[in-house]
């Protein structure tokens, strides 16, 4: 309980020390997913995907990435912040339903390091983002029988019945199975921008490498909200992301710009019918030079799927839909 | 292209030193109002500011130069001025 209270102080005094910073005018976060909503085509004949949305929210405790990366002298910018990331899939069924959404609750921070540039056209930044907390999608029943509650008898005893050669994609609960997780996610990020005569970066080079861990404690301490031992035989305890990112300003389409971004992920050792592999590569056009954050995109995806449970699934999905950046170009630096 | 405002004040200033302010910031196509040596200044790009401040540094003359990064939401306070000149310095500061 001391604990508890601990991190209640902590959390108000960032919160009321935040609110006092101009820097809470302007929250940009230069690493992690932007958010979006999309039409999909679906994995399975099983059933139809209407569209997903990925209403990332942020609350941020404290972040100077504008404010400080706008002065040259600032060799290191942060933030911090609590993130709330839904994953929400509407399927054609009668009604419509939204089946099985994910919810991550995550404390993070991310960081940035100024490079000394060798030439003024350049500016390089090497960072990192760190992010733990809980994944699930809310449900009670049996990841693989609709029948049974999660952690019944019943439904427990449906795992001895599963072996490697099991197809889990055609036996998974999709009205109501349960998935479950803590983890902790870290990516590094180097990014190297060219600069236009007014400091705004009119071309990117953005590399991540990425690592996350599911485990059974939240943020390592509370012990709640972890995965059974069966299901993390399915799901792979270990995953490797790499990610690569291309932005280009079109300075003779009045500023429009255009990113093509590929995304790789690896999953170690998860059930024989799991696909390890997942990769999505997005071409998004900013089509607004008023509004720079809003982008429209298509993507084609390979390997497994990432909504939670549905796992399992793989195959080919292509997408496109509407996106916010939310580390738009701005003047990266005050140098004259 | 974006446009900056920015204020330049001289001090100790010789006669023809004003000239020479006048003739780096024709060259440099730069907009601007004398008032007193204290120079308003509009220019195209942070690059042109730049080239402006080089040029003026080359002189070795006492100056403070502010370069404006933010400009939406400033105003000027006056007492005495012409309003045709205030008008002025508001263009070439904030639109």
């Amino acid at each position: 309980m001391r604990k508890l209270y601990s991190c209640l102080i902590l959390f108000l005094c960032s919160t009321i020390y935040g609110q006092k910073s101009f820097n809470d005018f302007a929250q940009f976060y230069p690493i992690g997913e932007d958010p979006s909503v999309r039409y999909m085509t679906s994995y399975t004949k099983q059933e139809t995907i209407l569209f997903e949305a990925n209403p990332i929210i942020r609350y941020s405790l404290y972040n100077n990435f504008m404010k400080g990366l706008m002065d040259e002298n600032q060799k290191h910018t942060q933030a911090w912040y609590i993130a709330f990331k839904p994953q929400l899939r509407m399927y054609t069924d009668n009604s419509l339903p939204v089946r099985t959404p994910s919810y991550k609750i995550l404390l993070g921070t991310q960081h940035l390091f100024r490079i000394n540039a060798t030439n003024t056209e350049n500016q390089n930044f090497w960072g990192f983002s760190l992010e733990s907390g809980h994944y699930s999608n809310g449900q009670d029943g049996s990841s693989f029988s609709e029948l049974y509650p999660d952690g019944s008898p019943e439904g427990d005893a449906i795992y001895n019945t599963i072996d490697q050669s099991t197809d889990l994609s055609k036996i998974i609960n999709r009205r109501s199975g349960n998935f479950s997780t803590n983890l902790t996610e870290i990516i590094f990020n180097y990014r190297t921008y060219k600069i236009d005569d007014d400091n705004v970066p009119k071309q990117l080079h953005s590399f991540n490498l990425g690592y996350t861990l599911y485990h059974n404690r939240f943020v390592g301490i509370g012990n709640f909200g972890g995965y059974t031992p069966n299901d993390i035989k399915i799901y792979g305890r270990h995953r490797l992301s790499a990610g690569y990112e291309f932005m280009k300003v079109l300075q003779k389409l009045d500023d429009k710009r255009f990113s093509i971004k590929q995304n790789l992920e690896l999953i170690e050792k998860p059930h024989q019918s799991v696909n390890p592999f997942r990769s999505e590569s997005i071409v998004t056009f900013y089509p607004f030079t008023k509004s720079k954050t809003v982008g429209f995109f298509v993507s084609y995806i390979y390997g497994h799927d990432n909504y939670n449970l549905r796992l399992v699934d793989s195959g080919h999905q292509a997408t496109f839909g509407i996106t916010w950046s939310q580390f738009p170009p701005f003047s990266i630096t005050n140098k004259l | 292209m974006a446009k900056y405002g920015n204020i330049l004040t001289l001090f100790n200033t010789e006669a023809n030193e004003n000239k020479k302010i006048d003739t780096i910031l024709t060259k440099n196509q730069t907009t601007f109002l004398n008032l007193n040596n204290t120079y308003y200044i509009e220019t195209n790009s942070k690059k042109n500011t730049s080239e402006v401040i080089n040029d003026i540094n080359a002189l070795g003359i006492k100056y403070i130069f502010f370069h404006n990064h933010i400009s939406d939401g400033s105003l000027i306070k006056n007492n005495g001025i012409d309003e045709d000149k205030i008008s002025k310095i508001n263009t070439i500061l904030f639109k």
